[in-house]
């Protein structure tokens, strides 16, 4: 018995060996940062927040992970489903050791992972309540492996349940600390955990029960809802026009897989996330400016994620080379690049046009903007000439580098190379993540620089920065000369104009919000910086990337 | 298109190496004032010089590129002198105590030591009115005339401090020196026959929308005072001239450059026409 169970658990390890090794890869080098710059963590008052956010990051992702390892599904071709693997039907053990097996494995492997998270990283009591977390974690992965199996046949309201056990799991972890706030037994952490025991205890009898059933042949499916969401999508009008062009048709197609994916992101996490937080803090007038500030970095967060799968051939394949189906249309590489950044394009002003109305909504109806009115006066008073020109130019300015997120990495996603995609990838946390280390590890030094030559290192600091950025501004223009070279001339003078048009929008920028007084000569840095804001050097060899994958 | 191309990165390269060079840093001088230096800005040529003292306390004030609207334009038909006081700006911190005094010897010291000859013009704004006040006092010989712009008038401060009974005085390093700075000011002697101008700032023209009435009316009394005290102090100058300008608040060498720039140019005229 034990070796079939066993050959089940090597069955699930060679399934998520490479994420279970991810995951305990950010816990290493998390606890290898921690272990380097521990003791000049106290050094430093910023230090610390720092490396938490890349921790907290981290230990997300591997969490996430850990529950992809253990999103024990295969596609059945009878069923037409994901649900529990058909094959394993037919190994010789009984269904609840079958079911079981891979939870009680879940449980084990993201308490581990947790564990080494508290052990290894989080040694500085950053976490409160570690046990209880733990609690909630391993309960979820149940909640978690019984939606996926009692519910195969039912994609959609799979993934909202699961999206909803994800958020109320969340909620649910922070109970305990509305005790303090307002007392309450039912917000005491035994009942809590009896109660999450119990759920955690049915829902293993749920999948137990539907899995069986499934073996049996039987398994729950309404067909009446697929049936129903044709005739509706059949009812609604269609389009019946002709595509003006093959370029058209092909903005058409990206538009509707791809580009609607931020502006999707965009309003749930507006809906979810930030909607009931202003609410609940609307007469807090600090919350209002640290959310306002939140609000207007999350596009820029969410097109760098969905970036990733946005500069792949097609979005929501694993596959790295064009699809078959793309690869024949009558259009040039270069064609199809431009249609991906016009519905960039779209996608972003989509997105942004969210968070005005929302702010819109937001900021006269419900907030307390006391101190964001105290923010704007003194804004006002620094620059009482220019400040709506600078507002103007910040908020395209966003735009723009929201715009950058989702296409910058074309180049590399139409190569059709995985690894180069993956390595591009590593490199930007690794990039990261070193200079954080190297903050960690410097720390000491540079506080006492700071304290004795505090004009010595500001100096050399800003001298540093300055060739820095006159090094990336050249390296960027005349990798641009190669790149724009090979591109068919009528595309190339149009991006090049708009490139020009949105650069001199951010020289004027950089002049004009330089501070007042400006000893350090801010001014010469805030131009240079304007010249590598908007896409130019790498963007060119998107259509040669896409080129060279098409023939492959 | 290639063409095109590289000559855009050819002059933008130029542009980021002109840039990442910055030659305005090398129009400073650093002036050693008896151990530690002060960073300097000097430009034109001809006499008297024209020496920028700016606003804010003698440890923690303005950078000299407060001047930076004014100093160009006077320039033109004088030698001029923006500098920060020690540890301000790009200077290295100087001994302490940082009280008016001390600044006014390092500027001596520094203005020597850069060979501006005097006599000198002494631009002053906000708190930089005491300073060079302190200064005039101290080397009186060398001070050919003052422009004292919307200046901190110590008479101002005791009585608002007076006003308020309930008051908590501070106890900071900085509040010591402004103090101590304040005290020197009123004893200084100001120098005989010399052209002073004080401009008291009653603006800003249009106040913004945001300023509210009660803010406005607290505005307006404390306007009156300080237009007091102003014209207290001028009353005991023989040579005073007092400008009020409505068009700028307290920020004039920012908001009314051209007023600071007309009035340097008519004190060095009248130096001019009358050397003694």
């Amino acid at each position: 018995m034990s070796s079939r169970l066993a050959t089940l658990a090597w069955e699930i390890w060679c399934r998520g060996s490479r994420s279970a090794r991810l995951a305990f890869g950010c816990v290493a080098g998390c606890a290898l940062i921690n272990l380097i710059a521990q003791n000049r963590f106290s050094a430093s008052d910023f230090g610390p927040g720092l490396f938490n956010s890349l921790f907290g990051l981290l230990m997300a992702c591997s969490l996430f992970l850990m529950m992809g390892v253990f999103n024990y599904t295969e596609f059945s071709s009878t069923r037409e489903w994901n649900g529990f693997p058909y094959r394993l039907f037919t190994l010789p053990l009984r269904t609840w050791q079958l079911v079981a097996l891979p939870m009680f494995l879940g449980v084990v492997s993201v308490e581990l992972l947790y564990l080494a998270w508290i052990k290894l990283v989080w040694t500085h009591d950053s976490i409160v309540r570690p046990e209880w977390f733990a609690v909630v974690l391993g309960a979820y992965m149940i909640f978690y492996q019984a939606a996926l199996w009692s519910l195969a046949g039912f994609r959609i309201v799979r993934l909202l349940v699961l999206s909803l056990g994800g958020v109320s799991s969340i909620a649910v972890a922070c109970l305990p600390m509305f005790d303090e706030v307002v007392p309450s037994p039912w917000f005491s952490e035994t009942r809590l955990i009896a109660i999450l025991l119990f759920l955690a205890f049915i829902a293993f009898i749920v999948a137990w029960r539907t899995v069986a059933r499934q073996r049996c042949g039987g398994g729950l499916r309404r067909h009446w809802i697929k049936i129903l969401l044709e005739r509706i999508t059949d009812a609604l009008p269609r389009r019946a026009k002709d595509f003006s062009s093959p370029a058209a048709a092909q903005f058409w197609f990206e538009w509707r897989r791809a580009g609607l994916l931020l502006p999707a992101c965009t309003s749930l996490v507006l809906a979810v996330i930030f909607g009931p937080f202003s609410w609940f803090c609307r007469n807090d007038p600090q919350a209002t400016v640290d959310l306002l500030l939140r609000i207007l970095l999350m596009p820029l967060v969410l097109a760098f994620c969905v970036g990733k799968a946005f500069v792949k051939p097609e979005l929501w394949s694993t596959d790295f080379a064009l699809p078959p189906f793309l690869a024949v249309r009558p259009l040039s590489a270069g064609e199809f690049v431009i249609s991906k950044l016009k519905v960039a394009t779209l996608s972003v002003a989509a997105t942004w046009l969210l968070i005005v109305v929302f702010i819109a909504l937001w900021l006269p109806l419900w907030a307390d903007d006391t101190n964001l009115n105290g923010l704007m006066v003194k804004f006002r008073m620094l620059y009482p000439q220019s400040w709506q020109t600078i507002i103007i130019l910040y908020f395209a300015g966003f735009v723009v580098l929201t715009w950058r997120c989702l296409v910058s990495g074309l180049w590399i996603g139409l190569c059709g190379n995985r690894s180069y995609y993956v390595a591009a990838s590593l490199l930007q946390v690794i990039t990261v993540a070193l200079l954080l280390l190297a903050a960690g590890i410097l720390s000491d030094t540079i506080d006492v620089e700071i304290r004795d030559n505090p004009v010595r290192l500001i100096s050399i600091a800003l001298s540093v920065t300055g060739w820095l950025l006159t090094i990336a501004v050249i390296v960027k223009l005349w990798f641009a000369v190669f790149s724009w070279s090979k591109i068919t001339p009528r595309c190339a003078w149009q991006y090049i104009f708009i490139w020009l048009f949105a650069t001199l929008g951010f020289v004027v920028l950089g002049i004009l919000s330089r501070p007042w007084a400006d000893t350090h000569r801010l001014e010469h840095l805030y131009v240079l910086a304007a010249f590598l804001i908007f896409p130019f050097a790498r963007l060119g060899l998107a259509p040669l990337s896409l080129a060279k994958n098409r023939h492959q | 298109m290639k063409k095109f191309l590289i000559t855009l990165a050819t002059l933008v390269s130029g542009l980021a190496i002109f840039l990442g060079l910055d030659p305005g840093h090398y129009a400073f001088k650093y002036i050693d004032v008896g151990g530690h230096q002060v960073r300097m800005y000097i430009a034109g040529h001809g006499g008297p010089a024209v020496v920028f003292e700016a606003g804010g306390s003698p440890a923690d004030g303005g950078p000299l590129e407060a001047w930076e609207r004014v100093q160009p334009a006077v320039s033109r038909f004088t030698t001029t002198v923006a500098y920060d006081r020690a540890g301000i700006g790009l200077s290295a911190p100087g001994p302490k105590p940082r009280d008016a005094r001390q600044v006014a010897r390092e500027l001596h010291a520094a203005l020597q030591n850069a060979r501006v000859a005097p006599p000198y013009i002494l631009v002053g704004h906000s708190f930089g009115g005491p300073l060079i006040r302190v200064f005039a006092g101290i080397y009186p010989k060398e001070v050919g005339g003052m422009v004292l712009i919307d200046p901190t008038q110590e008479e101002f401060i005791y009585w608002n401090q007076a006003r308020e009974t309930n008051r908590v005085e501070r106890q900071d390093e900085e509040w010591k020196d402004m103090k101590a700075s304040l005290d020197e000011a009123h004893e200084s002697q100001v120098p005989k026959g010399i052209p002073i101008v004080l401009i008291t700032a009653m603006g800003p023209a249009v106040i913004p929308s945001f300023v509210t009435e009660q803010q406005k009316e607290d505005m307006k009394f404390y306007r009156s005072f300080w237009l007091k005290f102003h014209n207290e102090w001028l009353e005991k100058v023989p040579d005073g001239q007092h400008i009020i300008t409505e068009n700028s608040g307290h920020m004039v060498p920012f908001y009314e450059p051209e007023l600071i720039v007309r009035v340097s140019r008519q004190m060095i005229e009248k130096k001019s026409a009358n050397p003694q």
